[in-house]
């Protein structure tokens, strides 16, 4: 009896994973200046630029290629790859595959217009057009998350990690401190770049907004923001699905 | 007279020359400026040389070297005033340096020693370790030479904790103390390591401390062992790999005997063997029958002129020995005595007894070697021991005391006798153990990766005779057990494969005795693996820096949870606002206000292929970490496939035995998970764990609990073998949808473990229970919301459980429980000034027990709690740090029903953290 049901469930399984597929995502790209709204730029590069006089925000979302190109000399150790934007060359262990691991904005911004102005990266945000939100992740986040990396254990009786996994958190953590985007102010004739960290976004996701809120363009004698404003820049990307015989069948609702 | 005055004069001639050409020569530099060859700079020892400007026949002192005699000229005594020229202290030249020169005479550096390690013989303490206080405080203990051109590469690593693995099965420790040479090319790599385990070398200080810190040793355990690999086109990858640790002794000759079958150190053969027990037991004494059938021994002694004397038979011209041992316990059977259960029967040769003399056999220094031959049957399990094999109390002990495996066992479980047969055993004192295997590993070929190994084991002894001073001439023995595996698995989408195929014997061993750790002519302790067992494979669950067990040199590992720091910050997650400087013993699931986030571990779920009733990635047991356990052979093998992206279907059967008992674990199991996030709706995760398990093979662990009182303490847990006949199915349900002010979560597990014909099981086998199962179910949600400043919020936590253990009799850590819990609390946070926040907020919590036992535990028993806390916190950044400081009081009611009168509790706090981010 029970050698009949195990028959049965696995021929169940076996026709249903015969019309198995999975999920894909193409690459960001930003949708078109007259949809993006006033005061907006697109560039061929995929790039996104809010112009209020001569402040620049751009906006431009990095695909892991890029990424790794951009850390060469850290994306080519499988696990022990130190890129902390992408999973590097390393591969998932059951699949094979290597997925997204963050969804990756170059954030630039270039104040020629203002004494000061300020961008509080950790308050920029997306949301998407089926109602998904996702914050940007800071960096005492990410440094946790790679810190499961180092191993280490419980620690007993003096805590501790190999040094050789130390050294690859460490290095991770170098990287993301140099190349996040800082939160700090921006002086007049001063530019800022930097990378902005969202969670990978769902199988799900081809149309979202990205809001960087409150960017504080005048402040009183005390140093507190008068005059703010809001920028949101829309990007879309292809999704579908990927059948086994390897054809590709796109949802289509991109807009 | 004429012919004294002609020499006179001839003399003064010849001074005169010399005073002519001292005047004009140059100056000797004698060995001060070295030798150039070449180009190169020697500063080769040379001795003192001859100094042709120091030639002056003069009887009064000299006061100066007499090299720097031209610059000097003769100086008398000298009259020491420091009225302008201050005295000055004497200077201790050592903060410089010593002056250092290698094997072949060249000189190497002015600088300090570091470290240190050199064996000579023969030579009474030659083999030699110093490492000096430099090597600690300078590099931190671990020095590393290397280079590298092209595709070659070596790094030489001398340290006192290095993380070393050779392979899981061989060699794998966290904290390896000794030489880890490193090689490595394009294709090939290998690694050479070299220790001295037992005494590993104390740091001392330069001067001084020659014999302290176990720095000299006439006799010592080293260790030996390598392993290499080499890559072999794009997809195979072969390995081979030799460790040995053997006992080693410096006052025998060089180039005697093979070193990797040890020797016995002066403490192992400072007496003849003269008396031997062998010790016959039931190998499976739980089951209290068919224990150890013995029917008859026999005794070869081998003397040193070559002949063989037993006490059975004649052999050659020797006539039978007129002596039998001493034969004490046993049940007298038809035929046999027999050890069923815990009773043991103990041979006793006593070479010393007026038995023994009245046979007239060899004297105990004409010895070189005693074997046995044993007629045993059934579940038999031998050990010896003799007068040379004594613990710390100078009593007997056997081998198996300090490492387990090092004993005899018969296959199986066998209890009809059919197994009758001789055993030969040997007696001799452990000198080496030695293991060397291959691996192969295959990299996607056809999709399919491979890897397996193989190692052999072989475990040295030789029969100690004091008289014989020749330590390569001790008769030699070895016993031999073998670990293979071999791993196969296929990645594709949307099938997936794995097989894994095991053996490993049950006295496959990766400890050493060490000798002389105590001091130098000390014996080994057999029975005390803390001081004298050395591991190749370390326990380390945790993977952490400390082995879990107490070994020699190193102090255990005092906390072990694994999987339960999954943050990686040392601290276990369900107490994760404990620290060794404020300490917190109350889990947080249990503590107020932390309890709305944190559930309870009985809510976890996991593989769990051994069935003991843990999940497999939080076990911590107290045995050296193999791929696979030692005593088992089986297989496991699953497919699965991809059912779409978010589903996925494991099928799988796992069949192994212990191969020295009769028990086994069989499995057939399916797994379904599905996880999909819907984008407006929330996440929902199940999975279903359905198993049909025979399992009585027994895996005991130690658990790490965390209980009200305890920061978390260590509880052995003993396998109640839940799934000795059984149906058994996990199932989990979990939803959660936030938003920016929602959040609500959902967990439902339930577990159900159905005993197969239990009402058929001997009353012995009945104490499980013949249904046990968990159900557990969470709700929890809260809301945050605005009030103009004040932010507020609700929140809701509802915790079912309903528990029945395997276990019919509850322990401490596993209660047979039925009870709700319903928390309510309300938080509010007032932001003050810019850098200042006010947190307050109230808890109230209702638990109902449904159980009639446990209405009146202390600790389970209907209760309310009403909980109010206050909490000021500032902010800033003060002197480079992060400064948090707070201030607060919590109050508490706590109503038990078990309790007269209800209990009131308070607590007040100024606390300040200096952050560092």
């Amino acid at each position: 009896m029970l050698k009949m049901v195990h028959l049965l469930l696995l021929a169940a399984a076996i026709g249903w994973s015969g019309c198995s597929y999975r999920y894909y995502a193409e690459d960001l790209q930003p949708l078109s200046e007259a949809e993006q709204g006033e005061n907006k730029e697109v560039a061929d590069d995929g790039s996104v630029t809010y112009n209020q006089a001569r402040l620049a925000i751009t906006l431009r979302p990095m695909t892991d290629e890029e990424l790794n190109r951009q850390f060469s000399a850290y994306s080519s150790d499988g696990a022990e790859s130190r890129n902390p934007y992408t999973f590097g060359n390393s591969e998932y262990f059951n699949t094979g595959d290597t997925p997204k691991r963050w969804t990756i904005f170059r954030l630039n911004v270039s104040n020629y217009e203002y004494p000061k102005v300020y961008l509080n990266p950790e308050k920029v945000y997306i949301t998407t057009s089926n109602g998904r939100k996702y914050y940007a992740l800071t960096r005492e986040q990410l440094s946790i998350y790679y810190r499961r990396y180092a191993g280490g254990g419980s620690g007993g009786d003096s805590p501790g990690i190999p040094g050789n996994s130390f050294i690859v958190w460490k290095e991770r953590d170098g990287i993301l401190r140099r190349t996040m985007y800082q939160n700090e102010q921006i002086f007049s004739a001063q530019e800022s770049e930097g990378y902005v960290v969202f969670e990978p976004l769902a199988h799900d996701v081809d149309l979202l907004t990205v809001h960087i809120d409150d960017v504080v363009i005048r402040f009183d004698y005390k140093g507190d923001p008068v005059e703010t404003t809001d920028v949101e820049m829309l990007f879309q990307r292809e999704i579908g699905r990927v059948y086994p015989d390897g054809s590709r069948v796109a949802n289509g609702s991109a807009k | 007279m004429n012919k004294a005055k002609s020499i006179f004069f001839l003399v003064a001639a010849v001074a005169a020359l010399v005073e002519c050409r001292m005047a004009f020569a140059q100056e000797d530099f004698g060995s001060r400026l070295g030798v150039r060859r070449g180009g190169e700079l020697f500063y080769e020892p040379t001795g003192s040389g001859v100094l042709f400007d120091a030639l002056d026949p003069a009887v009064k002192k000299w006061y100066v070297p007499q090299e720097l005699f031209n610059e000097y000229q003769w100086r008398q005594q000298d009259y020491t005033n420091y009225a302008r020229r201050k005295y000055e202290r004497y200077v201790n030249t050592t903060q410089e340096g010593f002056y250092f020169y290698d094997l072949y005479g060249n000189y190497i550096t002015r600088g300090q020693l570091i470290y240190d390690w050199r064996v000579s013989a023969p030579q009474t303490a030659g083999s030699n370790l110093f490492k000096t206080t430099n090597f600690g405080s300078w590099f931190s203990g671990v020095v590393i030479a290397s280079d590298q051109k092209g595709q070659y590469a070596y790094a030489l690593t001398i340290g006192d904790r290095i993380r070393t693995t050779l392979t899981p099965m061989t060699f794998s420790k966290p904290t390896f103390a000794g030489i880890q040479l490193d090689l490595a090319t394009d294709k090939y790599e290998a690694t050479f390591l070299a220790s001295r385990p037992s005494s590993p070398g104390a740091t001392g200080s330069t001067t001084g401390n020659t014999t302290g810190g176990g720095r000299e040793r006439s006799n010592d355990t080293n260790l030996i062992g390598g392993r290499g690999t080499v890559q072999i086109g794009d997809f195979v990858k072969l390995g081979a790999t030799y460790l040995s640790a053997f006992n080693a002794q410096t006052k025998g000759q060089a180039f005697q005997g093979n070193p990797f079958r040890g020797t016995l150190t002066e403490g192992q053969n400072n007496a003849d063997v003269s008396r031997i027990e062998v010790r016959l037991s039931d190998d499976s004494p739980e089951d209290g029958i068919a224990g150890a059938a013995y029917f008859q021994e026999e005794m070869i002694i081998t003397t040193i002129d070559g002949g063989k004397i037993s006490n059975r038979r004649r052999i050659g011209e020797n006539n039978i020995l007129d002596f039998h041992p001493s034969v004490q316990g046993g049940f007298r059977r038809e035929g046999y005595l027999s050890a069923d259960g815990n009773e043991i029967i103990v041979l006793v040769y006593d070479l010393e007894g007026p038995e023994y003399r009245n046979s007239f056999g060899p004297q105990p220094e004409q010895i070189k070697s005693i074997e046995f031959q044993l007629l045993l049957a059934n579940d038999y399990r031998i050990d010896v021991t003799s007068n040379r094999q004594l613990n710390s109390n100078g009593q007997p002990v056997l081998l198996s005391e300090g490492i387990p495996e090092r004993t005899v066992r018969a296959d199986g479980n066998v209890q009809d006798g059919s197994n009758q047969r001789f055993v030969r055993v040997n007696y001799g004192l452990p000198v080496a153990n030695e293991i060397f295997g291959v691996t192969i590993d295959v990299t996607d070929v056809g999709g399919f990766y491979l890897s397996g190994e193989w190692d052999r084991n072989r475990q040295h002894f030789r029969y100690p005779r004091r008289s014989e001073s020749d330590v390569t001439k001790h008769r030699a023995f070895n016993s031999s057990a073998d670990a293979w595996f071999v791993n196969l698995y296929k990645r594709a989408y949307p099938y997936y494969a794995f097989g894994e195929v095991y053996n490993v014997d049950p006295s496959y061993s990766t400890s050493a005795y060490l000798a002389g750790t105590q001091n130098d002519a000390a014996d080994i302790n057999y029975d005390d693996n803390t001081r004298f067992v050395y591991e190749f494979v370390d326990d380390n669950d945790d993977q952490d820096r400390n082995p879990d067990w107490l070994r020699s040199s190193f102090s255990q590992d005092t906390r072990i949870f694994p999987g339960y720091d999954e943050n990686n910050d040392f601290v276990n997650d369900f107490n994760q606002n404990d620290s060794d400087v404020r300490e917190n013993a109350m889990p947080d699931y249990e503590e107020p206000f932390l309890r709305y986030a944190s559930d309870r571990p009985e809510f976890l779920f996991g593989v769990d292929m051994n069935n003991n009733g843990i999940v497999d990635r939080f076990e911590n047991d107290n045995l050296p970490d193999y791929l696979y356990k030692r005593d088992r052979r089986g297989y496991n093998a699953y497919v699965g496939t991809q059912l779409g992206p978010e589903a996925r279907l494991t099928v799988g059967r796992l069949d192994e035995r212990q191969l020295a008992d009769d028990r086994s674990n069989v499995s057939n199991y399916i797994m379904l998970t599905y996880d999909r996030d819907f984008a407006r709706s929330g996440r929902v995760q199940v999975f279903n764990n359905l198993r049909r398990v025979q399992d009585d093979i027994r895996d005991d662990m130690i658990e790490w609990v965390v209980r009200e009182g305890s920061r978390g303490a260590f509880v052995p847990y003993t396998d109640p073998l839940p799934f000795r006949d059984a149906w058994a199915n996990t199932f989990y349900f979990g939803y959660q949808y936030s938003n920016d002010r929602l959040q609500f979560k959902n967990r439902v597990k339930w577990e159900v473990v159905n005993q197969v014909g239990y009402d058929k099981r001997p009353v012995e086998q009945q104490d499980i229970r013949e249904a046990s199962s968990f159900l557990g179910i969470i709700n929890k949600l809260d809301y945050t919301f605005d009030l103009g400043i004040v932010k507020l919020q609700p929140r809701w936590k509802s915790e079912f459980q309903r528990q029945r253990p395997a276990e019919k009799e509850d322990t401490q850590v596993r209660v047979a429980t039925t009870e709700l819990r319903e928390l309510f609390s309300l938080i509010g946070r007032v932001p003050i000034l810019s850098r200042t926040e006010l947190q307050t907020g109230f808890e109230y919590l209702l638990v109902e027990q449904y159980r009639k036992q446990l209405e009146d535990s202390q600790l389970r028993s209907d209760r309310n709690e009403l909980v109010y806390a206050l909490q000021f916190t500032n902010n800033v950044d003060y002197q480079g740090y992060n400064l948090w400081t707070q201030a607060g009081m919590r109050i508490a009611r706590i109503d038990r029903a078990s309790a007269e009168k209800a209990r009131t509790e308070t607590a007040m706090f100024v606390t300040v953290y200096a952050g560092l981010e």
